[in-house]
């Protein structure tokens, strides 16, 4: 294999194969990436076996073969080189790869091309078309309500495609996010539910084009944008009944300004527990009163105007969770919908633009 | 003067007018506690060597003893049948954890009679803040004999009192207090008081560090003065800062009222090696119950629930379970413990010499499930449980589990079984 390749053309590839390599040292292959040339063209395969990347660029290829090298080796070694120089890259006899540019030279130890694992291919038959822009808003809906440990719940997010809709939800079982768009021709066979890892989203997010494809076979997902695929286990668990658990009949609306909310509860938050981050909210006719008490630290209270006109409704929350969802709405003022201070809370943008958007937030007692 | 007036001049200096002017800090401690108890409750004990944790020929170590038993070199901390070498004649008693416990409460509830601000440093020492109670008394030390007073003649124990503008003078002044004293650090003559003191009285001095110190002539207190902050640095690291300001006692940590635990755990060594799986779990099960009452006196919800076991042969074997959402009830709580622990026993065959519970990662609040109904069946069972206790006992009220203990313990109708006692040392 030999092949020579302008700096950048590689690079932005090699970056991106950052997220997906395997970090913790389990198995070494994992920490490689596949360099394969052929034609004209290189193909870089970097996989964790749950996530993988498969990306190609064009190069001037002398020799075709394949070779796995260290994915965050090469990756310094590009980086390291001066901007717009032309790098050479050949494998030599010794399962060593030679990496040179002007003056600089490098020799970097590689893994047997036999060794890495197979990653999964699609043919992309279903002609499934998403627009990239409105799924990363998506994704940015629901992304911060994957649960963070792993081992507490599932982490991932369900995604529905169905007739000219998509739908993302996520949950980590104390609050919900879901989302949903219009998307005109959309057109599956038949209604598809699936689980999309957490590590997917946040890969999906580094992308840019203005169209996604989307495909998939019994175990996996694959997402195509441009010269990019990446492929994804489907995670096996059970999405719990989501449905099931969005109020319907919250009968105590109030409407408040979304900056101000955030400014008053970061401001209370300061003195809540660490842990549990509780914040006590007293809604009363136009108004909403905050307390938060550390027996540690001292006690917070803060009062907010609000339009609001049902009876008083005591109820502890916790304060990042609320936080999480003023963050990423894009409205001027949300709503906030309650039935009693032991039953799920529902949180909207007030004026909802093509991306509909419903929080579902668990109160806390404090 | 072997320290010159600028080193001192980093205190907190106390006003001309005295302590009321700055922060005053009661430090109190029950002398020889555990044994203390044992004597008020059997008279006939008085004047003899007490030793409380155990009887000679058990495991386990002293969990105290009286000042006639530390005559004989006898501590804290000491393995049982080495106190008994050092005297045969001492009185060895395994102990009732909760007959002290009941006396701590007291202990404590007539503290909190004189300011809120109390520390609890453990069972039967605390940290009293009277700063902000100045208006109240005409001055600190009266208040402070007054409490001491009030303990001795309520509780029938003697206990120790020291004075000081801070937390590390008021617990020197009580070591110098001991037994049955009280000393107060008067204004101004904090360097008096601290000059002659031995190196070890200061708690950030363990015994390697004295080795090294006595290495370098210094046995005294006043002898560290003379050492520059960087010497001490860069002898102890981190600790040497803290040896340098206590040694100047200086001391800014506050007295703090109510601190959320890092853990609160429940456990006991069998008096004899156990093998019955269902006695095992008896057990278990009591330490729940201890434990769980624990948790909601605090008001505290625990996400991580672990179970130890130890063997016969010494090995400890701890397993551990992340809960989603935190749990505070008995019932739930021993749910989980008593699945942790089948998991672990079932993986042996030798028999058990200590099992225990622990919950950790406390919070005071508990964020309810989106996907699991809401029911606080519990939490009202808890409660109701709780107030039949308050009446009549805590032994009132245990579930037919608990009660197998009964084959082997002495049953309290008001206190629940006497287990064997632990360690204040810990």
């Amino acid at each position: 294999m030999k092949f020579s390749v302008i700096k950048e053309t590689i690079l932005d590839e090699l970056q991106l194969m950052q997220g997906i390599i395997e970090k913790r040292n389990t198995m070494p292959i994992l920490a490689n990436i596949l360099v394969s040339a052929s034609q004209e063209r290189v193909e870089l395969t970097g996989t964790d076996l749950e996530v993988g990347l498969k990306t190609q660029f064009e190069a001037m290829v002398e020799e075709g073969g394949s070779i796995t090298v260290s994915g965050k080796k090469i990756f310094e070694i590009v980086k390291s080189l001066p901007d717009g120089q032309v790098i050479n890259f050949k494998e030599n006899e010794d399962l060593m790869m030679e990496i040179s540019s002007g003056k600089s030279e490098f020799r970097v130890l590689c893994l047997p091309k036999e060794d890495f694992p197979v990653v999964p291919e699609a043919g992309f038959q279903k002609k499934i078309i998403l627009p990239l822009d409105k799924i990363k808003d998506m994704i940015d809906r629901v992304y911060y309500a994957i649960a963070q440990e792993q081992r507490y719940y599932l982490s991932g997010a369900l995604m529905i495609i169905k007739k000219n809709a998509l739908e993302l939800v996520s949950t980590d079982g104390h609050r919900l996010s879901y989302t949903s768009a219009f998307i005109e021709g959309l057109n599956p066979d038949e209604e598809i539910r699936v689980i999309v890892a957490k590590k997917t989203l946040a890969e999906i997010r580094k992308m840019s084009d203005d169209k996604m494809e989307f495909d998939f076979d019994e175990n996996n997902l694959f997402f195509k944008v441009n010269n990019r695929m990446l492929i994804s286990r489907i995670i096996e668990s059970k999405f719990p009944n989501f449905e099931a658990v969005m109020p319907k009949d919250n009968p105590h609306v109030l409407l408040v300004e979304k900056e101000s909310f955030s400014q008053a509860i970061r401001r209370v938050a300061l003195l809540a527990t660490e842990r549990s981050k509780g914040v006590k909210l007293t809604i009363e006719k136009n108004q909403i009163k905050l307390y938060s008490s550390n027996p540690e630290i001292g006690e917070a209270r803060d009062n907010l105007e609000v339009e609001y006109k049902g009876p008083e409704v005591e109820m502890g929350f916790n304060s990042q969770y609320l936080l999480d969802f003023l963050l990423s709405a894009s409205a001027e003022k949300v709503r906030l919908e309650l039935k009693d201070n032991n039953s799920a809370a529902v949180m909207r943008p007030e004026l909802e633009g093509d991306i509909k958007y419903t929080y579902i937030l668990m109160p806390m007692k404090i | 003067m072997t320290m010159k007036r600028r080193h001192f001049g980093e205190t907190a200096k106390p006003e001309s007018e005295g302590l009321m002017r700055g922060r005053c800090v009661v430090h109190i401690d029950i002398d020889a506690f555990f044994a203390a108890v044992e004597e008020l409750l059997n008279p006939a004990l008085k004047g003899k060597p007490v030793i409380v944790g155990g009887l000679p020929h058990e495991r386990g170590v002293a969990a105290t003893c009286n000042y006639e038993a530390r005559r004989y070199g006898i501590h804290a901390g000491m393995p049982l049948r080495q106190a008994y070498q050092l005297c045969p004649n001492g009185l060895f008693i395994r102990g009732n954890y909760q007959v002290y416990q009941a006396f701590s409460e007291k202990f404590f509830r007539i503290l909190y009679e004189y300011t809120p601000d109390v520390e609890a440093a453990s069972l039967d020492e605390a940290y009293l803040e009277l700063t902000r109670c100045r208006p109240l008394y005409a001055s600190f030390s009266e208040a402070a004999r007054r409490v001491k007073g009030r303990v001795e003649k309520e509780l029938g124990l003697k206990v120790s009192v020291g004075v000081g503008p801070n937390k590390i003078l008021a617990k020197l002044a009580t070591k110098r207090a001991k037994p049955a004293g009280f000393f107060e650090v008067e204004p101004g003559r904090e360097e008096d008081f601290l000059r002659d003191l031995g190196i070890e009285c200061l708690p950030g001095i363990g015994p390697k560090a004295q080795v090294i110190l006595r290495m370098l002539n210094i046995h005294k207190i006043g002898d560290l003065w003379g050492m520059p902050r960087s010497a001490l640095r860069s002898l102890f690291g981190l600790g040497g800062e803290e040896v340098y300001l206590q040694s100047r006692g200086i001391d800014s940590r506050p007295v703090f009222t109510r601190i959320v635990p890092k853990s609160v755990s429940r456990e006991t060594t069998f008096l004899e090696d156990i093998w019955d799986r269902r006695l095992l779990l008896a057990h278990l099960a009591y330490l729940c119950d201890r434990l769980t009452l624990g948790l909601r006196e605090e008001h505290l919800f625990a996400h991580v629930i672990e179970v130890k076991a130890r063997y016969s042969d010494f090995k400890t074997e701890v397993r551990r379970c992340l809960l989603l959402t935190p749990l505070q009830e008995m019932t739930a709580i021993y749910r989980v413990a008593e699945d942790l622990f089948l998991k672990l026993f079932s993986t042996s065959r030798l028999s058990l010499r200590l099992v225990g519970v622990r919950a950790s990662d406390l919070v005071r609040a508990r964020p309810l499930s989106l996907f699991e109904p809401y029911s606080d069946r519990e939490e009202r069972l808890a409660v109701a449980v709780d107030r039949v206790r308050e009446k009549y006992g805590f032994g009132s009220l245990l579930t037919v589990r608990e009660r197998m203990l009964d084959a082997i313990y002495e049953f309290e109708p008001r206190r629940g079984f006497v287990l064997k006692t632990a360690s204040l040392t810990r």
